[in-house]
């Protein structure tokens, strides 16, 4: 297990407070920066996200080049006013139109983002997030144009040693991190679990890794990304952030079990794939839930498909869109 | 600056040109929890940082706290010689809670505690040095813009009771910056004297009355008992009772009970006397009741104002009708009282128009942020350009 990299990439937003210092190094290093928002019926928040970002890091600083939403087909206001605050606004289903499949999840937004974004590096931040504030992005920024060496970073909230004083408090995973995540990076990539939060909705990573690498398109997308990554470059790839605190809204365990079944699934066909383990029976993509009503408990029955996109680098209108990077991958 | 109707659509089109960054002040001030007393002693000053953080950040000059730690930053002049123009916004609310608010925006709201008193005013003064860089407007005058920490409640207006005994130079004029409503213009101030009632049952162990010892019974004979005194029509004369807490179950009479009234007139005096006529009044319901009642003193404010002629008002009046708003005159028992006391010519202004005030979901119209914003760039213009208290 590598000792040092909780040391050596584990970084506090505050490291990157000067942002005028950030622009000159996105000059020096001749990159566009896009920032892309998921939604799903986000009326509530993403307007004060989009303000936001636009105010402190395209109006005061030009850090950030363009800001994207991708919608998963919202009921509310969510698009009208995204569009009325500036924002490039996306319905999901309409990029790559002639894809055999559409899908509707957040990893399918973040997968179809790739295409419509024009950064080299990609900032994806959850629509959710009430305490919203720059740091989110110019933190995460931060790792990826202060060194060379990192192409990934990823979000924590909580201070995960110690507070003043030297006591110990718990790192902050959430429930799901706990329960799942961690005891099976624990069995299966000890070093991973130098990653205090894997499944933060907060990363940004350079586009020539996003596009490397396959999208589930629902739950799992946060879990697959860190393991390809791991697998194809390294740890030291990848960096983490301490952005302070995050207010969001809370999901109930249930909902927590569904979400946990499908990074299960991606999870174990990962595992398949690479041939670290051999799986000799069907597995399911049925999730039954109970429920209980007066004396009798109702069974109530969830289909979570984790589908996967291939990489984006793959699919022949992101090459012709992109040809540089067919060719630097050749 | 001129009002012709071609250049103030101009203005307010590049104000709205940055209105992301004024909605960030606004949203970054008010989600941050308000002060306290309490927070004070522990250095828990985050709305002060936050004033600073982000004004230094637009490189006004002189980001600092005076001497009581009130947030000031300077917008320089051109004219050392002149005296300054001081704005100022409270940034307490009547909500005074600890925890973080979470604001809403919409197409054309925003919605959250604290809004119109007076987050949206403090978030406006934090956005004037990026507004007059977008107009390119700069004054004669130093621009002095103020976050007070302390106003409301039992602090009784004390940060601006700080800021001008600290300030040593003399200041031209004041402008109490609000968020709502557009249109107030308050150049003048009642005597007020802020009170609370507080009235105790006797504590005996076991005692349990349903019926007999109840404090809303008592506080009611006592509010029965001030309805009762005389109010002269001159100097005009009100009384308005404006809190009132007691009771902990539907079925339990309340030992305790707590009635916060205001007195105001144009005559301290007239507010003294019936504040004496209230202890009167506390005293004899006490003892026929036997319980404790305690009257006493949260706030006075003694009556100043600015003539209707001051050039000051006449500014400010001709400013509104240019940007066809209607002035709507009202007293101000607020930091515009302590200007005036301290014979600093001054004013309160409010910057939108907004609904809900004070509860937990006050709405503030964004498109009329902007027309207040000029309104405030237009009167802080005609003071930098008048002759007057030089």
């Amino acid at each position: 297990m590598s000792k040092t990299w909780l040391e050596t990439n584990t970084f506090h937003h505050s490291e990157f407070a000067d942002i005028n210092k950030l622009v000159k190094l996105k000059e020096k290093k001749k990159v566009k920066i896009s920032i892309c928002f998921p939604t799903l019926n986000e009326e509530k928040t993403i307007a004060k996200e989009i303000i936001i970002m636009r105010s402190e890091l395209i109006l005061k600083y030009p850090l950030i080049d363009e800001i994207l939403v991708i919608d998963s087909g919202s009921t509310d206001n969510t698009v009208q006013i995204a569009r009325d605050y500036g924002a490039d606004v996306y319905v999901s289903n309409e990029i790559l139109p002639d894809l055999k499949n559409q899908f509707k999840g957040k990893g399918e937004n973040l997968w179809k983002a790739l295409y419509v974004a024009k950064g080299d590096i990609i900032v994806y931040i959850d629509a959710d997030i009430k305490n919203i504030h720059h740091r989110f992005v110019y933190g995460l920024l931060g790792p990826l144009l202060t060194t060379n060496h990192i192409k990934y970073s990823k979000a924590f909230y909580d201070r995960p040693i110690s507070s003043e004083g030297g006591s110990l408090r718990p790192s902050g995973g959430g429930r799901v991190t706990e329960l799942v995540i961690r005891p099976l990076f624990s069995l299966l990539f000890p070093e991973l679990t130098q990653i205090i939060q894997p499944l933060s909705g907060e990363y940004a990573a350079y586009r020539e890794i996003l596009d490397q690498i396959t999208f589930p398109i629902g739950y799992g997308v946060e879990t697959s990304m860190l393991m390809d990554i791991y697998e194809k470059w390294g740890l030291n790839t990848i960096a983490q952030v301490d952005l302070d605190k995050r207010v969001h809204r809370n999901q109930d365990t249930l909902a927590l079990g569904r979400m946990s079944f499908g990074i299960l699934q991606t999870f174990l066909s990962r595992m398949q794939k690479t041939g670290f383990i051999e799986i000799n029976r069907k597995m399911y993509s049925k999730m039954l839930q109970y429920h209980a009503m007066d004396k009798v408990y109702k069974p109530k029955i969830y289909t979570i498909k984790e589908q996967e996109r291939p990489p984006m680098v793959k699919i022949s209108d992101y090459q012709a869109k992109f040809p540089n990077r067919v060719k630097a991958k050749s | 600056m001129q009002y012709s109707g071609n250049m103030l659509g101009k203005y307010i089109e590049n104000i709205k040109a940055i209105k992301e960054i004024i909605l960030t002040n606004i949203v970054m001030i008010g989600q941050t929890p308000c002060l306290s007393k309490d927070h004070l002693e522990k250095d828990n000053n985050r709305r002060v940082s936050v004033f600073l953080e982000r004004l230094c950040d637009v490189n006004a000059d002189e980001c600092t706290t005076d001497e009581t730690g009130n947030p000031y930053a300077i917008i320089k002049g051109k004219n050392s010689k002149k005296k300054p123009v001081m704005l100022v916004a409270h940034m307490d609310t009547v909500h005074g809670n600890e925890t973080e608010s979470d604001y809403i925006i919409t197409n054309n709201q925003i919605i959250g505690p604290g809004l119109l008193d007076n987050s949206l005013g403090v978030g406006v003064l934090m956005s004037l040095p990026s507004v007059l860089q977008t107009l390119n407007l700069s004054f004669e005058s130093d621009i002095v813009l103020v976050g007070l920490k302390e106003s409301l409640r039992e602090s009784n207006l004390k940060s601006i009771r700080d800021v001008l005994s600290f300030w040593k130079q003399p200041v031209k004029a004041g402008i109490c910056v609000e968020g709502g409503e557009l249109g107030r213009l308050s150049y003048f101030s009642k005597s007020m004297i802020r009170a609370e009632i507080r009235c105790t049952m006797p504590q005996v162990v076991g005692l349990k009355d349903k019926g007999g010892f109840n404090a809303i019974i008592v506080m009611n004979e006592v509010i029965n008992e001030i309805l009762k005194l005389r109010l002269p029509q001159r100097p005009r004369t009100n009384i308005v009772f404006g809190k009132f807490n007691s009771g902990y179950k539907y079925g339990e009479a309340p030992l305790t009970s707590t009635l916060g009234l205001e007195i105001q007139s144009e005559k301290y005096s007239v507010a003294e006397e019936l504040y004496l006529k209230m202890e009167e009044i506390c005293g004899n319901v006490s003892h026929k009741n036997n319980t404790k009642i305690r009257i006493r003193k949260t706030n006075n404010i003694r009556a100043a104002h600015l003539s209707y002629y001051h050039p000051l008002v006449v500014s400010a009046v001709q400013v509104l009708d240019a940007l066809n708003i209607k002035p709507s005159f009202e007293s101000s028992e607020s930091e515009l009282s302590v200007f005036l006391a301290n014979e600093v010519p001054a004013i309160t202004i409010g910057i939108a128009n907004g609904k809900n005030y004070h509860e937990d979901n006050e709405i503030v119209y964004i498109d009329s942020i902007f027309k207040g914003i000029i309104q405030l760039i237009g009167i802080i213009a005609e003071i930098d350009r008048g002759e007057w208290n030089e």
